[in-house]
C-alpha cells in the first residue's frame, strides 16, 4: 500500500483524517483486550495493550475530544500510531478507509472556531465536500507524552 | 441608500445590514466540529473555505437539538475577525433603512446597546457580527 494516503474515520458526528505513513495497524474489536490497572479517565487514558513486546498506551479520542467516554466493553476499533520511536493506540470510531492525499485540501481551522481547550488540531482537511478534522501524529504524540 | 435584511428563524426575526452581507445561500448542511466556541454550531463549507455557522438558535434562546435541518439559508457575512454565516429559515425581503424606525433598547438581556429595526409593525433585532461573537443577544 503506498504511504501517499490517509486514513478517514468518524468519531461521533465528526470525521477525521490520519496520514497513513504514521498508521501501523488498525485493530478491531479491541474492548476485551485492554489492560485497565492504570486507565484514568480524567485523561482520557483507556488502559494498556500489547503491541510487538510493548505496552501501548490507548487513549481515547473522543475522551480528549469533549465526547462521552468510549465504553471498553464494546467493540472498540484502535489504531496504532507511531512517530519516532513513540507509539500509542487511540480509539475511535468507524473507520471510513484509506484515500489518496490528492483528495485532501488542507486549510486552517478558521481563527473564530480555536477554542482554548482545543489542544489538538489546529487543521481541516476538506475531502468530499466535508471539513475533517486533521490529525496531526506529531502533535498528539506531543500531547500524549511522546518525544 | 443603506438597507437591511430581514430573516426569520424560527418564531423569531432578526435584520442585517446589508453591506454586512457577502451572499446568502442555500444551507445544505451544518458539519459538526469539536471543541469550538459555544457561539458556532458547526462550519460550512463555501467556495472551498470553512466558514463558522453562529449558534443564533441558542443566542435567540430557541431550543431545538436539530437545528442544522431546520435552516434552510445563510447570510455569509463579514467580521473583523473573518468570516461568518448566520442561519436563516426565511429570507424575509431587504428594505431601505430610512423606510423603518431604529430603536435602542435591553429586551431583557441585559444589553442596552441592542439596536432593534422597527419595520411594518415588527421589531427585529439588528444584529452586529461583532457584537453576536462578543455578548449574548435576544
Amino acid at each position: 500500500m503506498t504511504l501517499d494516503k490517509k486514513i478517514v474515520f468518524r468519531l461521533g458526528p465528526c470525521g477525521f483524517s490520519l496520514p497513513i505513513a504514521n498508521l501501523l495497524e488498525v485493530r478491531e474489536g479491541i474492548g476485551r483486550w485492554f489492560d485497565q490497572t492504570h486507565a484514568d479517565s480524567s485523561v482520557g487514558l483507556l488502559g494498556t495493550l500489547a503491541f510487538r513486546g510493548e505496552q501501548l498506551l490507548v487513549w481515547d479520542l473522543g475522551a480528549a475530544l469533549g465526547f462521552p467516554p468510549s465504553d471498553c466493553n464494546s467493540a472498540l476499533t484502535m489504531l496504532t500510531i507511531g512517530h519516532n520511536d513513540h507509539h500509542w493506540g487511540l480509539v475511535v470510531g468507524k473507520v471510513e478507509g484509506f484515500f489518496s492525499t490528492a483528495e485532501f485540501v488542507s486549510r486552517d481551522l478558521p481563527e473564530l472556531l480555536v477554542a482554548p481547550e482545543n489542544h489538538l488540531y489546529r487543521r481541516l482537511d476538506l475531502w468530499r465536500g466535508e471539513p475533517l478534522v486533521q490529525l496531526d501524529p506529531a502533535h498528539l504524540s506531543h500531547c500524549w507524552g511522546g518525544a | 441608500m443603506a438597507k437591511v435584511a430581514l430573516f426569520s428563524l424560527e418564531d423569531r426575526g432578526y435584520a442585517l445590514a446589508v453591506d454586512l452581507i457577502e451572499q446568502i445561500i442555500e444551507l445544505e448542511k451544518i458539519f459538526d466540529l469539536p471543541q469550538t466556541p459555544r457561539q458556532f454550531c458547526g462550519a460550512l463549507l463555501f467556495r472551498q473555505e470553512v466558514i463558522p455557522v453562529v449558534d443564533l438558535w441558542s443566542a435567540f434562546g430557541i431550543n431545538d437539538a436539530n437545528n442544522s435541518t431546520r435552516a434552510l439559508f445563510a447570510a455569509i457575512c463579514t467580521s473583523r475577525r473573518g468570516a461568518v454565516a448566520l442561519p436563516a429559515r426565511q429570507v424575509l425581503r431587504i428594505v431601505d433603512m430610512a423606510k423603518g424606525t431604529l430603536q435602542f433598547g435591553d429586551d431583557g438581556s441585559g444589553d442596552e446597546e441592542q439596536k432593534y429595526f422597527l419595520w411594518a409593525g415588527k421589531r427585529y433585532p439588528l444584529l452586529t457580527i461583532d457584537a453576536i461573537l462578543t455578548r449574548p443577544f435576544r
